[in-house]
């Protein structure tokens, strides 16, 4: 009963009035809607501007847009890590951010970090759980088993022990999708997962992510690769400063005339070729 | 006869230790904790310029506390320290937002510049009269800090004010570490994931920043701005090219650090006795040289290390 209703609530989600929640909104909602979403440091020059599009239930969407067309802003300011012009442009589960922070996990830029941090792949991961902790509680037996099991999932059981100086970039990367695995969120946010990885961690990841859909999660994750983009993803965002065309991945980035339309010369370079990786 | 005169010269140097050496060795443990601890934090978020700006802009607002009160007055000290420090990091904002500078460059023109007038103002007449002066300000007045106990009195009653000052400030700043352990490591590794999961950084950013100016303060006045500064950097630096784990590198920079502190301490006090000279060296001073000598030398052992093990 619960479920039909479910369903066909979720099956107007585009064209639904915002607030037609009842008894449980959070159930009902779209994970993820933004309505006119513009974010940046100054009005005059907004890398983002006047976003709108709502992710499914357990879809799996590729945002795809050329180098600089503001990707990462996008997904900084829809989590607030970023200034955006309207904060309540952006809804989870109907809901603003900070009452549904433990549905939501991100995965930043693996070459934003600093990996000397002196800490161990599985202290890493256990940072995922930090927010279902709490303050003041410690990272508990429970706790660890639970990171050890996220580490296993992505292949590096073995080196949950290792200083995270010492793994190789697509280890580091294993161990980030690892941290937001444990967070157990329903909506998660990539940023360029795959960029700079071997062949290894991309099927890993690949699968990993591949089976939080299967159980319902929702996955957008900002991708350069238009390579292996159809292969992985169901969904497409085209975006550029705008979003340009949001649907099936084959319907909306086959149309190569979209692309010229708007000038977008889509590379398939990761933004981050030209960092410089520690230990490669 | 010769046994009683061995056992009085015995009793004499233990007197000296108690009553001249454990209270300085003491504060400036207390000092290495308050400030070590809350360096590691520092340097593992890349801030270590914080604690030097905040090191250097306090001093106006000590010397202010002075000559309002015209005494010692920890409240004075505190209140005048916290608004100069406060004040410091508002205008190191604006300089950056009017000139565009890296926030480094912004930082850096207005901590010399409070730290210069600070220096200008112990000129002032009503400075002078409260013991404050350029020397003291730099390096401490660590060899004062002994015993005084009064005829008939418990020997806790003699122990300096500066000594008891820098025990809260090293307790708080361990305590505040303990608190926040997970959030601390969370935000220095990954500030904007764990913006995600609920940490609030500008809420433990502002708590940290009041947390490292008590550590400062209280130990400016004991042990001076030099080595106030080296505390907040060198051991984290020291133990950071042997360290893996956020506990070790905790555990090694204070170990080491009080090594190089009761090290420094002997060789200030003692050394200039074995070249048949009288006059002791500063405390502070040569801590803090030890300190900063230190670092080089734990990055070449390092890379020793590697070489042989490669």
């Amino acid at each position: 009963m619960m479920d039909a209703t479910r369903g066909a609530l979720e099956g107007s989600a585009g064209t639904r009035p915002a607030k037609s929640a009842t008894e449980s909104p959070t159930r009902l909602h779209a994970p993820l809607e933004l309505r006119n979403f513009s974010a940046g440091y100054s009005a005059s020059e907004l890398p983002v501007v006047d976003a709108s599009f709502v992710l499914e239930r357990g879809s799996m969407t590729a945002l795809v847009g050329p180098n600089g067309a503001g990707k990462s802003t996008m997904l900084k300011g829809i989590l607030g890590l970023t200034p955006v012009h309207d904060p309540s442009a952006a809804r989870f589960f109907g809901e603003p951010l900070e009452r549904v922070r433990g549905k939501v996990a991100y995965l930043p830029q693996r070459s934003e970090l600093d990996w000397s941090f002196p800490a161990s792949a599985l202290d890493i991961v256990a940072m995922g759980l930090y927010g279902r902790l709490g303050l003041f509680r410690r990272v508990g037996r429970a706790a660890r088993a639970e990171a050890r099991e996220a580490l296993a999932l992505v292949g590096l059981a073995h080196a949950q022990d290792k200083p995270i100086g010492e793994l190789s970039g697509g280890q580091r990367q294993r161990v980030l999708v690892a941290r937001a695995l444990v967070q157990r969120a329903e909506l998660v946010l990539l940023d360029e997962p795959f960029a700079n990885v071997d062949e290894v961690t991309e099927q890993t990841i690949a699968r990993v992510l591949q089976e939080l859909r299967a159980q319902g999660t929702t996955i957008l994750a900002v991708h350069h690769d238009l390579g292996t983009v159809r292969s992985i993803f169901a969904d497409a965002i085209l975006f550029n400063t705008r979003v340009l065309a949001h649907g099936p991945v084959r319907a909306t980035l086959a149309d190569a005339s979209v692309a010229r339309a708007y000038g977008l010369a889509l590379n398939t370079a990761p933004d981050t070729a030209h960092d410089a990786e520690r230990n490669s | 006869m010769s046994q009683t005169s061995d056992a009085s010269a015995l009793s004499d140097t233990l007197r000296t230790l108690l009553v001249f050496d454990l209270p300085v060795l003491v504060a400036a443990l207390m000092a290495l904790v308050a400030c070590g601890t809350l360096g590691n934090w520092l340097v593992l978020r890349k801030e270590s310029m914080t604690g030097d700006a905040i090191a250097h802009s306090v001093l106006p607002g000590l010397v202010g506390g002075f000559l309002v009160v015209g005494r010692h007055s920890v409240v004075a000290m505190f209140a005048g320290a916290a608004i100069a420090g406060v004040a410091a990091i508002l205008l190191a904002g604006w300089v950056r937002r009017q000139t565009k500078l890296e926030s480094g460059a912004a930082l850096g023109i207005v901590f010399t510049a409070f730290f210069a007038f600070g220096v200008a103002m112990l000129e002032m007449q009503g400075a002078r009269q409260v013991d404050l002066d350029p020397g003291c300000v730099l390096f401490g007045a660590l060899e004062t800090l002994f015993l005084v106990v009064p005829h008939g009195g418990h020997w806790i009653s003699g122990v300096p004010r500066e000594v008891w000052t820098l025990t809260g400030a090293a307790l708080l700043a361990v305590l505040f570490s303990v608190a926040f352990w997970k959030e601390l490591a969370a935000l220095a590794f990954d500030r904007e994931h764990a913006h995600t999961t609920g940490v609030s950084p500008r809420a433990l950013d502002q708590l940290m920043l009041c947390v490292t100016s008590v550590a400062i303060v209280a130990s400016f006045e004991a042990v001076g701005s030099v080595l106030v500064i080296s505390l907040l950097a060198c051991p984290s630096l020291i133990a950071a090219p042997h360290t893996v784990h956020l506990r070790g590198r905790f555990a090694m920079s204070l170990g080491v650090g009080s090594l190089l502190t009761v090290l420094g301490y002997g060789m200030a006090a003692y050394a200039p006795n074995l070249f048949g000279t009288s006059t002791a060296l500063n405390a502070a001073g040569m801590i803090a040289t030890l300190l900063a000598l230190a670092v080089p030398v734990s990055y070449s052992i390092r890379a020793l290390l590697n070489r042989r093990m490669a």
